[in-house]
């Protein structure tokens, strides 16, 4: 019997260098990126003019350059990807994708690289901050459609799709998937990651679809149809006119729009439950009925708000309040009227949204709403427990108990996000000279990944005026939100070099 | 694949790891939250945690799609509730493992159908039969019964007087139906060829017909037959393994210390000597003439016990010593302090669970030294392309070596000029590097 010693059951960690490791996953999406940017080169064509074609194939062809020779370059090192190696997988990818992403913008329309930069990073995060003033006469159909592809391969993650896409990753792939997703929680829907991945972006797929097919319904044209459900379903925020969704003035578009803004904030993992167990699954989420609860009772406040002191009709006040608190509860960031002309009592219920966010799970930044939920429940046990110290209470979701663990570490992302954006401002308030309003609220659009905020940065206004060292702040702001802080931040601490 | 295993201790963890590593969807069930985080840190498996026989939790597992249920967890009633349950719920397949010998029926350590349960493994079992094949054989550290017991391997430990040393292996004479499969010198395994020549120290596995192997003990370690086997611990193993051996002419001695359980076991074996004491004691071994023994085993379920027990009997001389090893972790400083034979109940029972998941066209066998070598057993297809050539003009990647075929349960170590043939049964022996080329051998053509 000596002779059947247990195979290794221990994963043995890698011995190439961390950046070997992970240089040919990274060279890997990188070439799924670039075929992506191949794709839209075909929207020109389709649209009968060859403008933007060498812009977008150039593109994909330095990015699958890279790509490429980034694999090459690990292609000896073993496939296993690690907790570690993770984080350095998806900072990397981002990184590399807001760069090589934004060459497009450079290419066609001369844009400087701090500028493109920032266009392209505005669109992965979902932002849709942008820094182009007019849109509509500048960019070709197939630059135009990347820009806003890349809200919807950010939304739901270009990480995701890869682990969905890339079985061989394993147990890789699940660190990926987590430190990506946004939200809470680690639970898959499928026991292998891949299939979780592969559900969610089928999800993804058909809602999108199903929301070309209506815009396309209500009149609008197929390229600003496809354009905007691209946004939406990312809840990003670019469009395709300069003037916003306002630009068609049109009560279905609106509705329809206001719709799938909320379906892309809700919790994509509930939709595929649903299927398998009932709409029960829908009506007993605490999440999605704490986030509709939220969203009727700001539309509520909002639109009689509005009432008579901006539209005298109240079917109006209601068209305009729903969509904007839409817009910006799922930080998408559209708009369809200029909400800094609105009374205070709105504009501040919509400064309180931009940090509520959307549902955990869905394509929305901000802090997400089951973290609000679980705050809140805990601030009541702590006053219940102030009289009788020897409560045992624990946080509930439902009929579920919340780990205490998860209970610090929302605590945590919550603090991070606060000190964030107060940092962010502070550094807008250094670089540029303008008022208080401005800098806080780039910060916040910034980091929440709403995209348009107040003052000399809101719905009317773009962010080009800026200078390049803010341009740089607010897009590593952007990075943090989207990637929820600790999946950057963990790279700048020493321990995490240290072997 | 959709597999549940419950019970995430050393078996669970396992089966999990290989099953998971091959790509099936693997869902993990156990009572300790903690233990399923760290799982999920190293796996790509879904977790459930909560009480495993619970027809909720296991339904939260998703057993009524599951295509195979493993309760492996460290209580037998536990492991039997869940698996009869998972087969109510919808389990296609369900596999138990048994500790105990309470609900042994015979003592073959397999059961299949047992109270409708698919299979109900009993490694205890398993290894005493281990140990008795060894118990029984001249002079071999393991016997591996392969094609329905018609062929075995056995490996040996080559002594300074064996008189197969220092030849060239084209010069050795082997018994009729045997080769020299593989040799490990340093720990590294490879398979040796015409010119290579064996060294004092060398571990050899050899292949061969059942009947043949005695006389191939005899030569390579120019041992004898075993008369004397000491048991210490009168537990579920050394139960058995005094069971397996009784009648077999052997002179059996059982240290239990327990004086009930000593008392039992009296009853039961009357042909076997039980002494009442400690297997540790040295007095109790010095008194018992243990340098005459030429068997020593040590089994009981404690791991200190049976390391400390067996060394005592090497430093006074017992001619071999076989210990069981309860924590893989320590088979390592087993090996390494001398032990001869190192058994794992654990490693027995995943080996024949995932036996039993893999019965169909391959079957991966056995694993050995670590994962360097394996034993394959595959059914040769009509249109694969090992079939109906001669084996010479056949590239049998290095590293890799055909073992027997089985033709119409006519068994043959082959040679060159030997051919498979449809239907046959091959054992094939390969070195972890070549196993790729071997499984191409007999995948079936494409044209």
């Amino acid at each position: 019997m000596s002779a059947r010693p247990l195979p290794e059951r221990v994963t043995p960690r890698s011995r190439a260098p961390l950046h070997r490791v992970v240089a040919r996953p990274v060279g890997r999406l990188l070439l799924l990126l670039a075929a992506m940017m191949a794709l839209c080169a075909v929207a020109s064509p389709l649209m009968g003019t060859w403008a933007g074609v060498p812009a977008m194939l150039g593109s994909a062809g330095v990015t699958a350059l890279v790509g490429g020779l980034l694999s090459r370059w690990g292609r000896d090192t073993p496939e296993r990807i690690g907790r570690k190696e993770g984080f350095v997988f998806v900072a990397l990818t981002w990184l590399g994708t807001c760069v090589l992403g934004a060459l497009p913008f450079v290419i066609e329309t001369g844009l400087g690289p701090v500028d493109a930069l920032f266009e392209a990073t505005s669109g992965f995060t979902t932002t849709g901050a942008t820094i182009l003033p007019v849109i509509e006469s500048r960019l070709s159909p197939a630059v135009h459609l990347w820009r806003l592809a890349t809200h919807w391969l950010g939304g739901l993650g270009i990480v995701v799709l890869f682990v969905a896409l890339f079985p061989a990753l394993g147990v890789g792939g699940r660190h990926l998937f987590f430190t990506e997703a946004p939200g809470p929680g680690k639970e898959g829907l499928a026991p292998r990651i891949r299939d979780t991945a592969g559900v969610l972006w089928r999800v993804y797929l058909l809602l999108t679809l199903a929301e070309v097919l209506l815009l396309f319904a209500v009149g609008m044209p197929l390229f600003d149809a496809v354009g905007h459900a691209l946004s939406t379903m990312g809840t990003g925020g670019f469009s395709t006119k300069d003037g916003s969704v306002g630009e068609y003035a049109s009560w279905s578009v609106d509705l329809v729009i206001t719709a799938f803004m909320l379906v892309a904030g809700t919790n994509f993992a509930l939709f595929h439950q649903a299927r398998l167990k009932g709409l029960k699954v829908l009506t007993r989420n605490t999440e999605l009925r704490v986030y509709l609860g939220l969203f009727l009772a700001a539309t509520l406040v909002v639109s009689l708000d509005i009432w008579r002191t901006v539209h005298p009709d109240l079917l109006d006040a209601l068209r305009y309040g729903a969509f904007q608190v839409a817009a910006i509860m799922t930080t998408t960031g559209f708009g369809t009227d200029d909400f800094e002309q609105w009374p205070a009592l709105s504009q501040a219920l919509l400064v309180f949204l931009f940090f509520i966010g959307g549902s955990a799970g869905s394509t929305a930044g901000g802090m997400k709403v089951v973290r609000i939920v679980v705050m809140v429940r805990l601030i009541g046990i702590e006053l219940r427990r102030a009289t009788r110290p020897a409560l045992v209470d624990p946080v509930r979701l439902g009929r579920q108990v919340v780990p205490q663990g998860t209970v610090i570490e929302i605590a945590g992302t919550l603090a991070v996000f606060l000190f964030t954006v107060v940092a962010g401002g502070l550094g807008v308030a250094l670089l540029e000279d303008t008022d208080l309003i401005t800098a806080f609220m780039a910060s916040l659009a910034c980091v929440a990944n709403v995209g348009p905020g107040l003052g000399e940065v809101g719905p009317t206004d773009n962010f080009g005026w800026l200078g390049s060292g803010t341009k740089i702040l607010l897009s590593l702001l952007m990075l943090l939100g989207r990637l929820e802080f600790f999946a950057l931040l963990v790279l700048l601490t020493p321990s995490f070099w240290r072997r | 694949m959709y597999v549940v295993v419950v019970g995430m201790g050393e078996v669970g963890r396992h089966v999990l790891h290989v099953l998971a590593a091959e790509g099936h969807e693997v869902v993990a069930v156990d009572i300790d939250a903690g233990k399923l985080e760290r799982i999920q840190e190293q796996h790509d498996v879904a977790v459930v945690s909560g009480f495993g026989a619970s027809p909720k939790v296991l339904r939260e597992a998703g057993v009524e799609k599951a295509d195979l249920l493993v309760a492996v967890t460290d209580n037998d009633e536990v492991n039997l509730v869940a698996a009869l349950g998972g087969k109510r719920l919808g389990a296609v397949r369900t596999i138990a493992r048994l500790q105990g010998s309470d609900y042994e029926e015979g003592e073959s350590g397999v059961h299949y159908d047992m109270l409708g349960i698919d299979i109900v493994v009993n490694p205890r079992v398993l290894v005493a039969q281990e140990l008795a094949n060894v118990a029984r054989s001249h002079g071999a550290l393991d016997v591996l019964s392969l094609a329905g017991n018609r062929i075995e391997t056995v490996h040996m430990e080559l002594p300074t007087q064996s008189r197969v040393v220092h030849k060239p292996l084209s010069e050795l004479k082997l018994p009729e139906q045997t080769l020299v499969a593989a040799v490990v010198r340093d720990r590294q395994l490879f398979v040796p060829g015409g010119a290579d020549v064996l060294l004092p120290g060398d571990r050899v596995y050899v292949i061969g017909r059942s009947g043949h192997m005695d006389a191939v003990e005899d030569r390579f370690c120019g041992g004898r037959p075993n008369q004397r086997v000491v048991l210490v611990g009168g537990g579920v193993v050394g139960e058995a393994v005094a069971r397996s051996l009784e009648g077999s002419g052997l002179e059996i001695t059982i240290i239990e210390v327990s004086r009930e359980r000593a008392e039992q076991l009296a009853e039961a074996f009357p042909h076997v000597t039980v002494l009442h004491g400690d297997g540790t004691e040295l007095d109790l071994l010095n008194e018992e003439h243990i340098d005459e023994v030429d068997l020593f085993c040590a089994l009981s379920h404690e791991d200190e016990v049976n390391l400390m027990a067996g060394l005592l009997a090497r430093r006074l001389g017992a001619r071999r010593v076989a210990a069981l090893v309860h924590r893989p972790d320590y088979r390592g400083i087993y090996e390494q302090l001398g032990i001869d034979v190192v058994l794992s109940p654990r490693q027995v029972a995943s080996d024949h669970i995932l036996k039993y998941v893999r019965q169909s066209g391959l079957q991966s066998l056995t694993v050995l030294e670590g994962g360097q070598a394996e034993v394959l057993e595959f059914m040769a297809h009509a249109d694969s392309r090992i079939v109906g050539v001669p084996l010479r003009r056949l590239n049998v990647p290095r590293g890799a070596i055909l073992g027997a075929i089985v033709h119409q349960g006519e068994v043959r170590v082959p040679r060159g000029d030997d051919v498979v043939r449809a239907e046959d049964t091959v054992v094939v022996f390969t070195t972890a590097e070549a196993r790729d080329r071997v499984e191409r051998l007999f995948k079936r053509r494409l044209l």
